[in-house]
């Protein structure tokens, strides 16, 4: 049974965070392919997304492992080789359906919250503006 | 300048990074390892007059211990690999010993499997003492149980008490029923014989403990249920 306690919603956050983690690895690539170093980066600095920027690596190696990413080498001008990571067209479909999973989920909640003018109307359906 | 000081800490840091991931399999914690090698690299290349320098970027990047962590919990998830169900090899020589050290070399063989056996770090207090205790020899004590049992039973089987005869045969040291003898005798060779199997068994199964049991697959990341 879960249990809402007061103060337990910073908790939550943080669950809903590594969640959702996975898939904001998958809209990174999902315009262009990157490299590891500016993908961990902008999600843990940028966006936020992670406290700990170097357990994105572990989760870059899952998805690769279950085929959502694929991965090449570049030789780079400053250095040693870079791993290059992209969408397979697997991933692009998980990151699709996430995306309207994630639509439908926001819309509700928002609308129950109250967030961007859409409130419950009195037939208790929400009212888009 | 502080250069030297900011390599001493990568290497610290990494240091610590390999010593947290000695629990993982060598190809990934060697990948890892390069992976964030590299991380560190890039990022103090790509900015060299950080504020607060390479212990901004390690902090960042966060405790090697929580990355290993991470490995640990994918290893785990992993709809693709098994929970890790590696038996070290210390512990298989450990059980070999045990059961049959004492028949192949008496006495030394077993002595060594005992040595073993508390040496290992993935058997509790219980399991080490019932290792040793159950039973001292391992096979090597049906061996000795039948030994014994047979040397006892030409005196007891032997020469039976004769009372039909006039004078009286004296018997010679038969305190035991012949069907006595040989229940006893059967129910200590058993117990000898399942006794070693029964503990080597139960130490194989204690000693196969997944390595990577962090418990937070409630928290576990939502990809399993969308892959293939």
């Amino acid at each position: 049974m879960y249990c809402m306690v007061a103060g337990e919603a910073g908790n939550l956050v943080a669950q809903m965070r590594r969640g959702v983690l996975p898939y904001c690895v998958l809209a990174m690539l999902g315009d262009q392919e990157r490299y590891g170093f500016e993908l961990v980066h902008s999600l843990g600095s940028t966006y936020g997304l992670v406290t700990g920027e170097g357990t994105i690596y572990p989760l870059l190696a899952r998805l690769r492992k279950q085929g959502l990413v694929d991965t090449s080498w570049r030789e780079s001008e400053s250095g040693p080789p870079r791993r290059y990571y992209r969408l397979t067209s697997e991933g692009k479909n998980a990151l699709d359906e996430f995306s309207r999973s994630w639509q439908d989920l926001r819309n509700s909640v928002d609308a129950l919250i109250g967030i961007g003018g859409a409130g419950l109307g009195e037939t208790g359906k929400a009212e888009t503006p | 300048m502080g250069m030297s000081n900011d390599d001493e800490l990568v290497s610290d840091y990494l240091r610590r990074l390999e010593t947290a991931a000695s629990a993982l399999p060598a190809d990934r914690r060697r990948e890892l390892v390069e992976e964030i090698t590299v991380h560190i690299a890039e990022a103090r290349a790509a900015n060299p007059d950080q504020p607060g320098g390479v212990r901004t970027i390690l902090d960042q990047l966060g405790a090697p211990e929580e990355i290993v962590r991470a490995d640990g919990i994918g290893a785990a998830a992993s709809p693709q690999s098994p929970m890790p169900d590696q038996l070290g090899r210390l512990e298989i020589v450990a059980i070999v010993l045990l059961l049959i050290g004492g028949v192949v070399l008496p006495v030394i063989g077993w002595a060594v499997g005992v040595v073993l056996l508390w040496l290992s770090p993935r058997w509790g207090l219980r399991d080490k003492l019932l290792g040793t205790l159950v039973w001292p020899g391992g096979l090597l004590a049906p061996l000795v149980v039948f030994a014994a049992i047979a040397t006892a039973a030409v005196f007891t089987v032997g020469p039976v008490c004769s009372t039909s005869s006039p004078g009286g045969t004296v018997c010679t040291s038969q305190t035991l029923p012949p069907w006595l003898t040989i229940t006893l005798s059967v129910i200590a060779i058993v117990a000898s014989v399942v006794g070693p199997i029964w503990t080597t068994v139960r130490l194989v199964r204690r000693a196969r403990q997944p390595l990577a049991t962090t418990g937070e697959t409630d928290q576990g990341l939502l990809i399993s249920p969308l892959s293939a």
